[in-house]
């Protein structure tokens, strides 16, 4: 469904998105995954049409992002980064403005503002609505043209935890409907449970590209913490022969009082490629 | 293009721009000022001195003396006439021949003499009501011969014309000389301030990035935003030259000039507006913005000979002074002389657009 070979984009002398390479299937969600600055936005800007790559290619269903954009435009929703919203204009206003523009009648307005929750609160001002109001109106507004294809950028960022619960939900469902989901975030546990796919981008290139589960498998460190009969606390590294020593003369001595596994985050992996923490 | 989207633009921008208070103070201030004027100068707009000589008796002087709108000084000889304009107790003078009102209604052609002071144009205002009054008293089309002078000695206008070339504003009364003022500033704050911010706001904010994801493109945005600034420079303008008795003269003319002068300070806003990304750099640069755009429009009642010619031409290229010069000239009744200013606002509406086009698809280059 979505498709980019060698995509690039220079800024003067800045490299912003250095020869990213691709694949994401249709109805798959896939992670995009890196610190600010990465090149996670840049790159959603040239896939949606809003800026043109300066070198590389990529395309929608098949169709061109640069030579193609009014084919692409009415199969896309985006939710952007910042909340950009009509501040002294009510959230049903907002919505039936892109309504409008994408061509679709009031009826869709209202299923989106049952569907976000925001029903009652229609008629308020925006500047009256909280962060998680605006974010869930951010949504319903990229989804008023049944897009195919759905651009997330850092959805759940500064949210409540039932804000950003609800918004997971909603991308599950969408998920399960058939949308193709490009979701950016900081969030890797958040990326861990939503994406079949994710790639780790750091100053502009991709340095891993699979499942969560592969790259926990292939970058992780296996770890077990063991509670001892003195209390002490010990994590061990199951791949690592010292520790697993370790480990034996603890069981035969019957010093062991519990022992819990440890699977590697994709924040452990992120760490691990990158060589810094992601937040 | 697509209207559709572009007319949705449109109505969202004028809803908005009523909510946003900033905005409201702009199309109401040049409304508001002239409100103010209008009463300020009430006495002076709306009251014409004149003074008048009748060797006999005639009802136009009983008749004049009964209008609100004229303050009328009778005089004992001809030469009276001249000393009161002198002493710049009137501004007009008449002098009838004896015997005028039994010549009209014989249908002789008397011949009436009218002076003015300054402004010729005062004794061309002064001629319509006197022939509106003969007309209500004889009950039939005036047929009178009007002779029209300076109080300057003869000679005297003819040279000063030549060596000092009159002011266009001197070419208008002062009630269209305040409507052309007012006007003027209203479109300029329109297209200077308001209009801008209805673009910068955009970007500033980013909501114009989710208007680009939609199907909508540059051109309906432009469009849509043309719409909406031309609706308040009209809305502006109508308003205040519905104030202020605006609406005569070459009607058809004043509006269009107002309408294509609209259109073209419109677009200078939309190129203002294309060129600034946030709301704190065009707060800091519209007022300097707006200086030159009405300069020129001032500018346009002196003569452009007194000028030079670095100044003149630069002048001439701005929308305002051909708004000040068509609309001065239509309001006055000289419609069929505001083509060239029309024809030159059409053309530069036309390169203005172009332009403001590319400064808006410049940002995803």
């Amino acid at each position: 469904m979505i498709e980019a070979n060698s995509l690039t984009r220079v800024f003067n002398s800045l490299i912003a998105v250095d020869r990213v390479s691709f694949h994401v299937n249709q109805g798959e969600v896939f992670g995009f995954l890196g610190h600010n600055g990465a090149g996670k936005t840049t790159t959603i800007r040239m896939l949606t049409g809003q800026l043109r790559p300066t070198s590389g290619r990529a395309s929608i269903d098949n169709h061109d992002v640069v030579t193609e954009r009014a084919a692409i435009k009415p199969m896309i929703g985006v939710v952007f980064e910042y909340q950009n919203l009509y501040e002294r204009m009510s959230g049903r206003d907002n919505l039936s403005f892109f309504a409008e523009l994408h061509g679709v009648g009031e009826k869709r307005v209202d299923e989106l503002l049952e569907m976000v929750g925001l029903a009652d609160r229609a008629k308020d001002k925006i500047k009256v609505y909280s962060n998680g109001m605006k974010q869930r109106l951010l949504v319903a507004r990229a989804l008023l043209n049944r897009p195919k294809v759905l651009f997330l950028d850092e959805p759940t960022r500064g949210l409540d935890p039932t804000s950003a619960r609800g918004i997971r939900r909603t991308i599950r469902e969408l998920r399960e409907q058939g949308t193709t989901v490009f979701l950016t975030t900081h969030y890797m546990e958040e990326a861990d449970q939503l994406c079949q796919q994710v790639a780790f981008l750091s100053e502009g290139k991709i340095i891993a590209l699979d499942t969560p589960q592969a790259l926990k498998l292939q970058y992780g460190v296996r770890r077990v913490t063991v509670l001892l009969d003195d209390q002490s606390k010990h994590v061990l590294a199951l791949d690592n022969p010292v520790d697993a020593t370790r480990m034996a003369d603890w069981m035969e001595a019957g010093r062991v009082l519990t022992a819990h596994s440890q699977e590697a985050t994709l924040e452990d992996v992120f760490v691990q490629l990158a060589g810094r923490e992601l937040q | 293009m697509n209207l559709r989207t572009a007319l949705a633009i449109a109505r969202k921008d004028f809803l908005d721009a009523l909510r946003n208070a900033r905005l409201l103070v702009i199309v109401l201030m040049p409304i508001g000022f002239s409100v103010l004027y209008g009463y300020l100068f009430r006495d002076t707009l709306d009251t014409i001195e004149i003074v008048l000589y009748s060797p006999g008796t005639s009802s136009l002087v009983s008749g004049l003396s009964e209008l609100d709108t004229v303050s009328l000084f009778v005089v004992d000889s001809p030469e009276a006439v001249e000393t009161k304009l002198e002493a710049e107790k009137a501004i007009v003078g008449v002098v009838l021949p004896p015997d005028f009102d039994q010549a009209v209604q014989a249908g002789e052609r008397p011949t009436l003499e009218l002076i003015y002071r300054e402004n010729p144009e005062d004794a061309r205002g002064t001629e319509r009501l006197i022939l509106q009054m003969i007309e209500q008293i004889s009950g039939r089309q005036p047929v009178v011969d009007v002779v029209e002078r300076s109080l300057q000695p003869p000679g005297t206008a003819e040279e000063a014309e030549a060596g000092e070339p009159m002011s266009f504003f001197r070419e208008i009364d002062l009630q269209s000389f305040f409507i052309v003022l007012w006007v003027m500033m209203g479109i300029t704050m329109n297209g200077s301030f308001l209009v801008p911010t209805l673009l910068v706001e955009e970007k500033d904010k980013k909501t114009l990035d989710a208007i680009l994801v939609t199907p909508t493109n540059y051109l309906d945005v432009l469009v849509g935003k043309v719409v909406v600034g031309v609706l308040y420079c009209l809305l502006t303008s109508l308003v205040v030259m519905g104030l202020n008795k605006g609406l005569s003269g070459d009607v058809g003319f004043s509006l269009a000039v107002v309408l294509t002068a609209s259109v073209a300070l419109t677009l200078i806003g939309l190129l203002i507006g294309g060129l600034i990304d946030n709301l704190t750099t065009l707060n800091t640069w519209g007022s300097f913005v707006m200086l030159p755009l009405m300069l020129p429009g001032i500018l346009a009642g002196v003569p452009l000979g007194t000028l030079g010619p670095a100044l003149t031409i630069p002048l001439q290229v701005v929308p305002t002074y051909h708004l000040v010069r068509g609309l001065g000239l239509s309001l006055s009744g000289k419609g069929e002389e505001v083509w060239l200013n029309l024809g030159i606002l059409a053309v530069e509406c036309v390169i203005l657009f172009g332009a403001v086009l590319w400064s808006m698809r410049r940002r995803e280059v």
